[in-house]
């Protein structure tokens, strides 16, 4: 079962004897006569389905049930002068657009990413500002803004959404996983990932094994097609998986080392020369793991959700696209994949593509 | 279980002001998940937790790297 309220970013997500609970309540059952069925219907101690049901509710009244009144917004502060120590022109698709940045780390965290969208046309485009004001980067379109993040890397993830969306013309996400996608012709597979457990490695992997790049670190659902967008933007490979990709990609022996978060990195760039979406076939949640057998397991719609709960994922806060959403994640098959052979997951990944989950 | 009884009416008022809490997924009732699980099923320990969605926790940059 899954829950959602309006002033909660968020979706609650309940078990089946939690949803238990919530339903029998709902009905006006006791607690000690949903314990005596407790008891009852699964063969425990009934002091132990009392100790459950009690806990679940004060988890509730934390959370789901709390009254607490929902933080609220207040009209953001933005100066009216700017000096930034950043601006890049660049070119995605048809568009044209220009970058500009007051804060140096997010312009280190950022102009890699959008080095080979790089233009040397600064005709007007759309026009995208970066600022740190008061601890906070502030996100603006066109003098609108669009994001607040406190973090380097959160704000650059919000700006490529966001990029990547109006670059697009009439494209509106309904949901973004934190996922690599890779795809051929018009399918692809959306690997939702935590950090650092090699999605950008395998991404680059499956790249160079003549899929297509889709995305390496959002995979955004269009809301009215369900395809998953293009992102072509540079991943950034830490320094464990260059000896892994060096015969695949021997070009990152020339690629500048840059240093992000205490890691030292490289950027690869990705080809750019098709912007068309893509179908997704499967959600794929890859997990690399040293000397593991290459394993896939089905998952059902609710272990994916609670999977995306921790790999990161966002989805518009209304009833009409949480419903689309969940129906989405219903209708979609799920696999969970662990290995530690770059070359199997490879293959794994492309049976997947021409329909075999054997 | 006077405690019980408090709690239960606890939750009522808290369930009846929170009308906000939109059920989304799932319209089965309780009668019929507890036929699907059937007697004596297997018992999962209730849990529930919120999976926060917001468009930054497509960020990363963080931790160790694993790959080797």
């Amino acid at each position: 079962m899954v829950l959602a309220r309006p002033d909660v970013q968020g979706l609650f997500l309940l078990n089946s004897t939690s949803r238990l609970i919530w339903s029998a309540l709902r009905l006006g059952v006791t607690v000690e006569s949903l314990a005596r069925q407790f008891t009852a219907e699964f063969d425990i101690p009934h002091s132990q389905a009392v100790r459950d049901i009690a806990a679940t509710i004060d988890s509730w009244r934390e959370d789901l049930l709390s009254t607490a009144p929902p933080t609220q917004s207040s009209v953001p502060y933005l100066p009216s002068t700017f000096s930034p120590c950043f601006v890049g022109n660049y070119r995605l698709g048809a568009k044209q657009f220009r970058l500009e940045v007051n804060d140096q780390d997010f312009a280190d965290e950022i102009a890699p990413r959008l080095a080979h969208l790089h233009s040397d046309t600064a005709s007007p485009g759309i026009h995208f500002q970066v600022l740190r004001v008061g601890g906070q980067l502030k996100l603006l379109t066109d003098g609108v803004l669009f994001g607040e993040e406190l973090e380097a890397n959160a704000a650059r993830a919000v700006l490529l959404q966001e990029i990547s969306r109006v670059a697009q013309p009439g494209a509106e996400w309904l949901a973004i996983l934190h996922a690599g996608a890779c795809g051929a012709g018009t399918d692809c597979v959306i690997m939702p990932a935590e950090t650092n457990v090699g999605k950008t490695t395998l991404t680059a992997a499956l790249m160079h094994s003549g899929l297509r790049f889709l995305s390496d670190d959002s995979a955004a659902i269009d809301r009215r097609t369900l395809q998953v967008a293009v992102m072509p933007f540079a991943l950034m490979l830490r320094e464990g998986s260059w000896p892994v990709l060096a015969s695949r990609f021997p070009e990152l022996a020339a690629v500048p080392i840059l240093e992000r978060s205490g890691y030292n990195v490289r950027f690869l760039a990705p080809p750019t020369n098709n912007q068309l979406p893509a179908v997704p076939k499967c959600l794929l949640f890859i997990e690399f793991r040293p000397d593991a057998v290459t394993t896939l397991n089905p998952l059902t719609p609710f272990e994916s959700l609670l999977r995306l709960q921790k790999t990161g994922f966002w989805v518009a806060h209304d009833r009409v696209s949480i419903a689309s959403f969940l129906s989405w994640i219903q209708s979609i098959p799920s696999y969970r994949a662990t290995y530690s052979d770059l070359s199997e997951a490879t293959a794994l990944v492309r049976g997947l593509l021409n329909g075999s989950s054997n | 279980m006077a405690y019980n009884q408090k709690m239960d009416q606890n939750m009522n008022e808290q369930l009846s002001n929170n009308e906000q809490a939109v059920q989304s997924a799932d319209h089965q009732d309780r009668r019929e998940v507890v036929r699907k699980l059937g007697k004596f099923a297997a018992y999962a320990a209730p849990f529930s937790v919120l999976a926060l969605t917001q468009k930054a926790s497509a960020a990363s940059g963080k931790g160790p790297a694993k790959h080797k």
